[in-house]
């Protein structure tokens, strides 16, 4: 409220409160007993209403329960009404729980904010700011206690967990890497399409790591086509939105100023176990030699006073610095924030640094004059990440007790060959850490520039401009002289290599809009027309060389490299699209909601015989609870929304191209495609939306999607003398529940206790797909068929799986040659218990190994929780998520096995003599020994904050200081899960699919606990 | 009027700022051209020349082809300790009873892959004849040198269809007179006229090479210059003639079919040194089979099959290897008499099966690896080899054999057997079958290891029954399964029990 409000709604009071007694003398005949009962009951209730932070809150609704007298608070948020003895007062305040109490003289109410579903205000993919009420499909947001409680490290781990629909897949654990995130399933059987980014309404096209959390004031998360159709050709997979802060919300006058500090530890949770025993024979001196015993079986101990993962993860610093300032004019007309936030993120691997962040944020929102307004968003981000890297299977092959801290012959750090065992002749991790160098620098620069001219009241116009801007360098040395694990004393040593690349990406956006919105009666109407331009283009250039001129690690110019091993190549795109959009949306009273959109879409990326689509929605919701009375029920909301949406192809599919390379040009490769088109996705959401006993929001949702069009690279036939040609193809069907409960189930002054419970069951499936059958890794992708079916070989158990062998001579059955052993395995009967003893395989008709279905990889269901506990100052507050099912191929422990590191399979040292197996047993790798359930629990976040309010500060006479919040934050602090590989929720994209294998790398499964300090003045 | 002043300044500014700042939906692909843009400059023609002479190589020698390593274990010349590219599956052992190729999947590589890059250097070949059908010139001081342009692209272009034919059993025949939107399965075309076609555009190539005389060539073609002059681009094309011709056959009955006169007439005239690039050279510089089988680490090695060639008289170099080989010894250092057992290969013990427990090659490994051919392995420098001289002898060699010049052969065949080989059994007086018996040992332990098809080509054509690839072998590849699918005809494929014969069961 401005300060030229204030008289007005003092004199609207003042009028409101002169009405009590006109109606009261209007009514002569009760006069006298009146007057004698207020002299005896009627007192003057007053007090103060704050947040639970313990700023007063201005305008807040106090009503008389039971009658209409009623005010509202100060600015000082107090208050002053007459009431008779045991009156009861409700207070109320949009955002804001409602609290019931007797009035008192000296009330002292303290309200919490409402985290309920119904009360949140959606900006994503609708005309303008709509609450959730009148919403007639799903729009998911991030709640506020869970952006306040755990400030979440990226905008990807804030989301995981916390809506239903929603999967955040790490790829690694590197804190370079981003995670692959899915919202209601994969958009084809071929390609993981990736949800639009928009950021302050703009529509990005950088990494979402950027963007920095603490600048977030809020979420929306948009999973599919009925809701998405705003964005046209680019939302088929669905759509995250971030809002940030700008001190809207502020009073008057007010500036706040907020310093949070977060430091702690991260370590790595879970590591595969490695065989602690080898088969190798140990000398009279007791040293391990490379020669394998005659019997074969891993049964030798090593000795693990020692253990390589401790030489190589290790407890890191975590820190995160934020300053933010946020504030408003005198006059109401200006109000900005601004931040600036360092992160450094070092991972959990020892010697490596991480990655350094800074960012910086000026937001800014100004009234030009009565009718315009300015609004600006600036982002800048500067990031420097440690790209040193090394093959994983360096620490999963090591001997398990390796010294990686041992010196080298020549004394120098870090011995090359610190393995005495290991097979592959794998390097000392640390020794590649510290003698190379590899860096990324980047800088990002996001803005936004708006104007707003509302010349009447129901018509306002909008021009806005945007750009996104990434430059990144990087570069990687390995210098001349390096040791060769191969020749540890050096009379060998690495010529060295050395690479640099550098790229940059330029996008702006100038989106020109016409938002008109008029009531006619109870009829709301608003109806938004928009041109949308969008220009995209990428640069890199790259270089390489190898066979330096010098050693050492000071110069990391490419000059160093020889000029006949250069290999420098360079690479661009640019995407340009453009867009034309009509929404409407309209309410009869709050009661019957509609909403209606089309958009003409046309981009550069679509083959040139048509470059323009049509996207569509047509949505409807009705709130059955306002028409009929419903015991109980507050609000009863079924809505129905059907919408279309797509996904571009990608940068020069459409075209014919010939490939280039070192100053030749080497021929076709790509056929062009001129109908190249956007994938389509056509999506039907039903739901329902109930509000209950005042306490309980549900949320109930059906989606349907069908997805045709699908991008898809097809070979062509050879002698065209190209190898492929991008097409579409196939049809690809995901159907979804979602459930969201939330429930306020205590709610008292000390007390409050919320619940957010969400749950979902995906199944996805193949059309028709418009071509043969074909597989990717294990998965099986076959028309008319449920999407996710992973097969492949498998041990025999039964001789009948064994009867086409080829061992198996005319005259001779599967009886005579085989048998099966102490665990219940088909064996050769003249190798067993010998060491030649083996597994068969289960055998098709052919008499090869036959592949046979193991599982689906998809989860069965997904449950999230979020509990957030108040208790006086104290809040309390985790996340946990149960994924039930899914099946990952553990590709870590395979490899593992393979270098006959897998304790699983191949120690044998505990189990009893008889039970003993060679390494020809042992050393088998059938794809069902490494299939394994993915189910897990995960505890994702916890916290216990304290916050000092500013009248605790201000009892002991400091009163510049508005708040402090002290808090101890755990993020996936635990994973109960039977998955035996470093993280059941990684995944490994291969060939542009996620098909259900993970895959030996920078483990994922990060534990971290930090404390934060918050200070507010 | 101040503030409009400004606007106008502000909106005209903006205007002139923005060319190219804002864009229509016609982006052009500036990073890769079509081939339009390709062809209608005849200036660019001698780097797509370059361009199809570095994949050609890449193809022959690259890692990526897997049509070609299966080769190589397929005729027992190299054995493989992993599984990598299926090449176990190709690799005898005692009792093996060998798989037919399986083709019957679209994505297979095998034998997929070298196909398709087969067609794509024939294609960009084709369009360029075809466009100085059409007019194009390209010139070099103001002077017309399409007869550059044209006896490279001849040769290439018989370079391509020379392996097609040696490998394939049919082949659509591409020219620069195809119509290829009117291209059906009628027009494939068996292996004998892929062959015609081949030797067609070689003899063209001659031809222009014997008017032109010995031009400076084109640069930027194979390495080392091998290609620099007209009288060294007419020996190639020489040599790959012969070539085409002499290992064309698919048995030893169609050996003898051979017009080895007409052989002997091309490889008289043929290579005069060895067709190496040497590296670092990042367009030729290929990880290849040969360099897997380096001294360390490598995963393939020499086959068992030329080690017990070798050494006649040792018990312990067995071949075929019994499949219960034991696992955790490996075979002792071996006697021969070839000095070449001992300057060519390494016995390398300690790398003895299972080298740690994922190498599971123990039936087929050997302790052998090779120490010629390969001595960019180590750190990606030195030289490279594709073709040699001795190859090119040798073939002259067997066509003097063939057409009763003994005398000469024997020298020839002798050049490498005493001068390196320290083996002085076979003479001027030796018998035909001795000399012959001879020329092939040489052809397998000269000439085996660079390009892994050659020692395949060998081992099906050689009239030496103890030399011949083992029964069930494929000896030829058939046309793979997507471009069958594509033109509506059945699958089918070679090798396993049609290809079964009782005289080559070791």
């Amino acid at each position: 409220m401005t300060k030229k409000e204030l008289p007005l709604k003092v004199f609207l009071l003042a009028v409101a409160g002169l009405m009590a007694p006109v109606a009261i003398s209007a009514s002569p005949g009760t006069e006298s007993a009146i007057a004698q009962s207020s002299r005896e009951n009627n007192f003057v209730a007053g007090g103060i209403v704050t947040d639970s932070n313990g700023d007063p809150l201005l305008g807040v609704s106090v009503l008389v329960v039971g009658s209409n007298a009623g005010t509202t608070t100060g600015l000082d948020g107090e208050f002053k009404i007459n009431v008779k003895k045991n009156d009861r007062l409700r207070f109320s305040y949009v955002g804001y729980n409602t609290v019931e109490m007797t009035a008192s003289e000296n009330m002292k109410v303290e309200m919490s904010e409402d985290n309920r579903l119904l009360s949140e205000v959606i900006v994503t993919g609708v005309a303008k700011g709509t609450s959730r009420e009148k919403l007639a499909f799903n729009v998911e947001k991030v709640q506020n206690s869970a952006l306040k409680e755990v400030t979440g490290t990226s905008v990807a781990s804030t989301l995981a967990g916390k809506m239903p629909g929603i999967k955040v897949l790490p790829t690694t654990g590197n804190p370079n890497d981003e995670p692959i995130i899915q919202l209601r399933g994969a958009l084809s059987f071929a390609s993981t399409g990736q949800p639009l980014i928009i950021v302050d309404g703009i529509v990005t096209s950088g990494s979402l790591n950027d963007i920095n959390m603490e600048d977030v004031e809020n979420i929306e998360v948009i999973k599919g086509a009925a809701a998405a159709s705003f964005y046209g050709s680019k939302a088929a997979a669905g759509v995250i939105s971030i809002t940030t802060k700008r001190g809207s919300s502020l009073e008057n006058g007010k500036i706040d100023v907020t310093f949070k500090s977060e430091v702690g530890t991260s370590w790595v949770g879970f590591m595969p176990e490695r065989t602690t025993a080898h088969g190798h024979v140990v000398d009279a001196a007791g040293n391990i030699t490379s020669v394998i015993e005659n019997d074969g079986i891993w049964d030798n101990k090593y000795d693990m006073s020692h253990d390589s993962y401790d030489d190589f993860f290790g407890h890191r610093l975590f820190t995160t610095n934020t300053l933010g300032i946020s504030g408003r004019s005198a006059s109401g007309d200006v109000n900005y924030y601004v931040s600036i936030q360092n992160t450094l993120n070092p991972g959990v691997i020892k010697k490596l640094k991480g990655v350094n962040r800074t960012s910086f944020r000026s937001n800014l929102e100004a009234k030009l004059s009565r009718t315009v307004t300015l609004t600006t968003s600036n982002m800048f981000v500067r990031k420097k990440s440690d790209n040193r890297n090394i093959n994983f299977d360096d620490i999963f092959y090591a001997d398990p007790n390796a010294d990686f801290n041992a010196p080298n012959i020549d004394g120098t750090p870090y011995k090359i060959n610190p393995n005495t065992v290991s097979t592959r002749n794998n390097p000392n991790p640390l020794y590649t850490f510290e003698n190379s160098r590899a860096e990324g620098h980047s800088y990002r620069y996001l803005g936004l520039y708006a104007l707003r001219y509302r010349p009447i009241e129901w018509l306002s116009l909008n021009a806005n401009y945007s750009l996104d801007f990434s430059n990144s360098y990087s570069y990687y040395l390995s210098p001349k002289g390096n040791l060769k694990v191969s020749s540890p004393d050096g009379t060998d040593r690495e010529l060295g290599s050395i690479s640099t690349s550098s790229w940059n990406n330029f996008k702006h956006n100038l989106e020109i809009g016409a938002l008109f919105s008029k009531s006619f009666g109870d009829f709301n109407t608003t109806l938004k027309l928009q041109y949308l331009y969008e220009d995209d283009k990428y640069k890199s250039v790259y270089g390489a060389g190898s066979k330096l001129a010098v050693s050492g690690m000071d110069n990391i110019s490419l000059e160093l490299a020889n000029p006949e091993t250069l290999d420098i190549n360079s690479n661009g795109n640019r995407i340009v699209s453009n867009s034309y959009t009509a929404v409407f949306q309209g309410d009869y009273n709050g009661e019957y909601m509609l909403d209606a959109l089309i958009r003409r879409d046309g981009a550069s990326v679509i083959g040139n015989d048509d470059m323009w689509n049509t996207y569509y929605r047509i949505s409807a919701a009705w709130n059955i609870a306002k028409t009929f009375k419903l015991p109980y029920i507050n609000y009863l909301k079924p809505r129905v929304s059907y919408g279309t949406a797509g996904i571009l192809p990608a940068y020069g599919a459409k075209y014919e191209t010939y490939s280039m390379s070192a100053g030749s040009l080497y021929g076709a490769s790509q056929m062009g495609n001129s109908k190249l088109k956007a994938a389509l996705s056509r999506e039907l959401e039903i739901g329902l939306d109930i509000k209950f006993l005042d306490r309980f929001d549900v949320a109930l949702t059906y989606s349907h999607k069908r997805n045709t069009d699908l991008p898809y690279v097809m070979a062509v036939s050879g002698i065209t003398g190209f190898s492929y040609q991008n097409v579409n193809l196939g049809e690809f069907f995901a159907k979804s529940y979602e459930v969201t409960v939330n429930a306020n189930i205590l709610n008292s002054n000390d007390f409050s206790w919320n619940v957010t419970g969400t749950w979902d069951r995906l199944t996805q499936r193949v059309g028709d797909l418009g071509r043969p059958d074909f597989q990717s890794g294990n998965l099986y992708i076959n028309s008319n068929e449920r999407y996710g079916k992973l097969y492949g070989t498998k041990f025999a158990r039964s001789l009948d799986e064994v009867r086409t062998h080829k061992d198996i001579k005319p005259g001779q059955t599967a009886e005579d040659l085989f048998t099966i052993n102490n665990y219940g395995y088909v064996v050769r009967k003249d190798r067993i218990g010998t060491t030649e003893e083996s597994h068969m395989y289960v055998l098709d008709e052919k008499g090869n190994n036959k592949k046979v279905y193991l599982g689906n990889m998809n989860p069965d269901f997904n449950l999230n929780l979020t509990n957030t506990l108040f208790w006086k100052n104290f809040t309390f507050y985790f996340t946990m998520s149960w994924q039930q099912g899914g099946m990952l191929f553990n590709n870590t422990k395979m490899y593992m096995s393979f270098a006959g590191r897998n304790a699983a399979l191949w120690d044998q040292s505990e189990k009893p003599w008889a039970a003993r197996k060679s390494y020809s047993y042992t050393n088998q790798h059938p794809t069902e020994s490494f299939m394994e359930d993915a189910s897990f629990l995960k505890m994702r976040e916890i916290a216990l904050n304290y916050h000092f309010t500013r009248k605790q500060f201000q009892r002991i006479g400091i009163k510049f200081i508005d708040g402090i919040k002290l808090g101890v934050i755990g993020r996936n602090l635990f994973t109960i899960t039977k998955f035996s590989g470093p993280d059941p929720e990684t995944r490994t994209i291969e060939s542009g699919v996620l098909n259900g294998i993970e895959t030996p790398k920078y483990p994922s499964d990060i534990r971290t606990v930090t404390g934060t300090i918050t200070i507010e003045f | 009027m101040k503030l409009k002043i400004f606007l106008l300044s502000l909106i005209a500014v903006a205007v002139s700022s923005c060319d190219d700042y804002f864009s229509g939906m016609d982006i052009k692909n500036e990073y890769q051209p079509d081939i339009n843009t390709v062809m209608s400059d005849a200036s660019q023609y001698p780097s797509l020349l370059s361009g199809i002479c570095s994949s050609y190589w890449g193809t022959l020698l690259g890692y990526g082809n897997e049509a070609i390593w299966p080769l190589g274990t397929n005729s027992d010349q190299f054995a493989p300790g992993a599984g990598n590219f299926n090449l176990k599956t190709w690799s005898y052992y005692d009792g093996m009873e060998k798989p037919e190729i399986d083709n019957s999947s679209e994505t297979a590589a095998f034998p997929k892959a070298i196909w398709y890059d087969f067609y794509g250097m024939i294609n960009t070949l084709k369009n360029i004849l075809a466009a100085i059908e059409n007019g194009a010139v390209y010139t070099e001081s103001n002077e017309d040198a399409n007869y550059k342009i044209l006896s490279n692209t001849y040769f290439l272009m018989g370079c391509v269809y020379t392996e097609m034919a040696l490998m394939f059993d049919q082949c659509f025949i591409i020219t620069e007179e195809t119509d290829m939107t009117s291209i059906t399965a009628d027009n494939l075309s068996k292996a004998a006229q892929t062959q015609a076609i081949a030797l067609d555009y070689l003899d063209r190539c001659i031809k222009i090479c014997n008017e032109k005389g010995n031009f400076n060539n084109l640069d930027g073609l194979f390495p080392n210059r091998t290609m620099a002059t007209g009288d060294k681009l007419r020996q190639l094309a020489s040599f790959m003639a012969a070539r085409c011709l002499a290992y064309f056959p698919r048995t030893k009955e169609e050996t003898s079919l051979v017009d080895w006169n007409k052989v002997a007439a091309y490889a008289s005239d043929a290579l005069q040194e060895d067709i190496i690039a040497t590296l670092p050279n990042n367009d030729y510089g290929q990880w290849t089979l040969v360099q897997n089988t380096a001294k360390t680490g490598g995963w393939a090695r020499i086959g068992m099959r030329i080690l017990s060639m070798m050494c006649p008289d040792d018990p312990n170099a067995k071949w075929p290897l019994p499949r219960d080989f034991d696992s955790s010894s490996t075979i002792p250092e071996l006697t021969s008499p070839d000095r070449r057992l001992k300057t060519d290969f390494d016995y390398t013990p300690e790398q003895r099966s299972p080298a740690g427990t994922s190498f599971s090659g123990y039936t087929n490994y050997s302790p052998y690896s090779l120490n010629r051919f390969n001595d960019y392995a180590t750190d990606g420098n030195g030289d490279e080899y594709l073709y040699t001289k001795t190859e090119s002898d040798l073939i002259y060699a067997e066509a003097l054999l063939n057409t009763g010049n003994i005398t000469e052969a024997v020298r020839i065949i002798n050049n490498t057997r005493e001068g390196r080989g320290d083996l002085h059994d076979i003479t001027a007086s030796s018998s035909k079958d001795d000399a012959m018996r001879a020329l092939y040992y040489e052809r397998f332990v000269e000439c085996g290891f660079p390009y892994p098809a050659t020692p395949f080509y060998d081992r099906r054509r050689t009239p030496i029954d103890d030399f011949q690839l083992t029964s069930r072998s494929f000896r030829q590849l058939p046309v793979p399964y997507y471009e069958l699918k594509t033109y509506g005809l059945e699958s089918y494929t070679f090798g396993g029990e049609a290809d079964a014969d009782s005289r080559y069961e070791f």
